[in-house]
């Protein structure tokens, strides 16, 4: 397939599950309803549409093309199909800070405990992105990540361990579980400077991790500013990561699988791989989001409980096939 | 004329142990150099020395008379082309792709010109549009020489280009490097095939164990004694009207690990039992006789035994190294004992010091049987 095709046809797929997510919801409402909905804000069904479906669809688009996005990223930089934002650390160093600020009492602050996911996601990306200048073997930088990840899921479990009730104790769980239910404008507003920042960053960095694919060694002396494209790459992806995490709490496996559904279609190349990744993204997330609303449950289903129960087999299945063609 | 790339006393340290022990030289334009060396002897490393992707602990490394550490990466780059060892690709990319990043700062047009023509030149412009990871070793291999062409560099530094291709492709990728090298660039070169190195290198430059041993054309640094010190092999660099041939057999190595262990106990049991005797005998012969006696000729036997077995201690330290004169060494044990029992017989000296010279004298017999079993025919 053409990348301009297979981009299109996600684009396309995305806005069919936002479609889908608008029309569809426990608030049942006939596809005229959510026409005229949209000319009438103040109206029920307006405000249904503006203020829950709309921000609601948005964050589903936005976090999982971040994650899409980020995911790309990080697989290129390191030159391995199973890396995704969580294998470095900075969803865990994300998530603490979140669990931090929920027991310190800050929930009822608005936008502490993004802020907070955010900061810990940064402070994660700064060491992460000094370290990959230091050390320029994947390998190296894939090790540090999981000693990080393991510690800061230690300091999570300190936070729970200490935590003062046990509603804050399910406030905090809650919100590890990930989901995109009840965000305003304001909760994606909020991330949009961190996602555009990463974003730039990825874009930027996309060269060198096309040259990577060639190994440190001859990217070094390909004329690319590769310790500059290295940072970057760990920059963006955090930052991606960070507000993420900061808009809808811990995701996972969105990250891991858009790349890896349109690598193929993208000729492989880490670069052109970024822009379907993150549409990719964005469809998956939509679909999860549209499936947690859908399956009849009387609780809903979190978000990353879903795209758990669907990533957790596809990452067995990836790891399968890579581990038959690993190393060509 | 400034040389493309010189390496001037250059030392590499991994860890404590130093890989590369003071090593220069120099590539110049319109020259294929090639490094040739055993496994380990520092030949990657000295590449990677030369390009700044090593620090060196000392010396220095310069491409085009600037030094390398102070050189930006684009400008690095524009001065070398380098072909790493590792042929690992990471993702499937197709073939022009991949040679087009060896033109990654002229213009998209022009790069995929460029990769055309390199995959042309190496065979496999029909496989332009296939991913490096469908095709072989061999055929990724030539890619990857596809992307060093493209660079069109000055300098262009090539890990091992001719492993695991077959003969044809070796013979092509070498080619192409001697075309490279006569349109004027500097060509530096690793591989394994001494008679192709010979043949396709105006100069080689043999390594051993992170030292230069020989610089200069083929058939002047790839002497007998080069190679018995280099590679361990018995043998010569042949030239025949069809190229070189090397007619060489590999050094015994059960003789040369008997060798080290013999020295080392020779040299141990000589400081250790032998001269203290012999100090011990000169210093009775001085008391019980007077001052008429000869215990000076005891002091000065024991002060040459001590040195010898020095050099018996260095030799088994290392044995591969002093293989010219070894056989000169066990001659050298041999006489010593023989002269004790000698000594012994004339009644100059008691039995005792003659039976605690003697296991020296065993040692050295066996090994003279050991070395002369494994030495290699004269000739192939």
């Amino acid at each position: 397939m053409r990348p301009l095709a297979l981009n299109f046809l996600l684009a396309m797929a995305a806005l069919a599950f936002a479609a889908g997510g608008l029309l569809l919801g426990e608030t049942q409402l006939t596809s005229a309803q959510v026409a005229g909905a949209f000319a009438e804000p103040l109206s029920g069904p307006g405000v249904v549409l503006w203020e829950i479906r709309l921000p609601r669809t948005a964050a589903a688009l936005v976090v999982g093309a971040a994650l899409g996005l980020a995911g790309a990223v990080m697989q290129g930089l390191l030159r391995n199909p199973l890396a995704d934002p969580g294998v470095l650390g900075v969803s865990g160093g994300a998530g603490l800070g979140a669990a931090l600020a929920i027991s310190l009492g800050l929930a009822a602050t608005p936008g502490a405990i993004e802020g907070a996911a955010l900061a810990a996601a940064l402070l994660v990306g700064l060491l992460l992105t000094g370290l990959a200048a230091r050390f320029r073997e994947p390998e190296t930088l894939i090790l540090f990540g999981v000693a990080l990840s393991a510690f800061l899921g230690a300091l999570t479990s300190l936070v729970f361990n200490f935590s003062p009730s046990p509603v804050t104790l399910a406030e905090v769980f809650a919100w590890l579980l990930g989901s995109v239910a009840n965000r305003d404008w304001m909760d994606i507003g909020r991330q949009i400077p961190a996602l555009a920042v990463g974003v730039g960053l990825s874009i930027y960095a996309a060269r060198g991790l096309v040259m990577l694919t060639l190994g440190e060694e001859a990217a070094a002396l390909s004329g690319l500013p590769m310790t500059r494209l290295r940072a970057a790459a760990v920059a963006g992806a955090s930052l991606l990561t960070g507000a993420s995490v900061a808009m809808a709490g811990i995701v996972g496996f969105v990250g891991l699988a858009a790349p890896h559904l349109v690598r193929a279609g993208s000729g492989g190349d880490p670069g052109r791989v970024l822009l379907p990744s993150a549409l990719a993204g964005a469809v998956l997330l939509a679909a999860a989001d549209l499936a947690a609303r859908l399956i009849p449950t009387d609780l809903e289903l979190k978000l990353g409980v879903v795209t758990a129960l669907f990533g957790a087999p596809l990452f067995a299945l990836i790891a399968w096939r890579a581990a038959r063609s690993w190393r060509g | 004329m400034t040389p493309a790339l010189l390496l001037e006393d250059a030392v590499v340290r991994r860890g404590s142990a130093a890989v590369l022990h003071g090593v220069g030289f120099a590539a110049r334009a319109g020259e294929v150099l090639g490094v040739v060396g055993a496994n380990g002897s520092g030949k990657t490393t000295l590449l990677r020395a030369a390009l700044g992707l090593v620090r060196l602990a000392g010396g220095r490394a310069e491409l085009a008379g600037r030094e390398v550490r102070t050189l930006s990466e684009p400008d690095r780059a524009r001065l070398a082309g380098y072909l790493p060892q590792d042929r690992h690709v990471g993702w499937n990319m197709t073939a022009w792709r991949i040679a087009s990043l060896g033109a990654v700062q002229a213009r998209p047009a022009e790069a995929r010109a460029r990769a055309e023509a390199a995959l042309d030149r190496v065979g496999l412009l029909a496989l332009k549009d296939r991913g490096v990871l469908e095709m072989s070793g061999g055929e990724r291999a030539r890619v990857l020489l596809a992307r060093l062409l493209a660079t069109n560099a000055p300098l262009l530094v090539a890990d091992e280009p001719i492993a695991g291709l077959d003969p044809d492709a070796q013979l092509l990728a070498l080619d192409l490097l001697r075309e490279e090298a006569r349109r004027g660039a500097a060509v530096v070169l690793t591989l394994h095939d001494l008679p192709l190195a010979a043949r396709y290198c105006d100069r080689l430059l043999v390594l051993s164990r992170g030292r230069v041993l020989a610089d200069g054309p083929p058939t002047g640094a790839l002497t007998p004694a080069v190679l018995a010190e280099a590679f361990a092999l018995d043998g010569r660099l042949a030239l025949t009207a069809d190229g070189a041939m090397l007619a060489a057999k590999r050094r015994g190595g059960a003789a040369m690990r008997f060798a080290r262990w013999t020295f080392t106990l020779g040299g141990v049991w000589g400081i250790l039992v032998v001269a203290p005797m012999l100090f011990l005998e000169g210093w009775i012969a001085a008391n019980d006789r007077g001052p008429t006696a000869y215990p000076e000729t005891y002091y000065g036997f024991v002060g040459a035994v001590l040195a010898w077995q020095l050099v018996y201690l260095t030799i088994g330290r290392d044995p591969a190294r002093f293989r010219p004169i070894m056989p000169l060494a066990v001659l050298a044990k041999l006489g010593f004992g023989v002269t004790v029992w000698l000594l012994y017989a004339a009644g100059r000296t008691p039995m005792g010091v003659a039976l605690v010279a003697s296991p020296d004298l065993v040692l050295a017999a066996l090994f003279s049987l050991a070395y002369l079993r494994t030495r290699p025919q004269a000739e192939a």
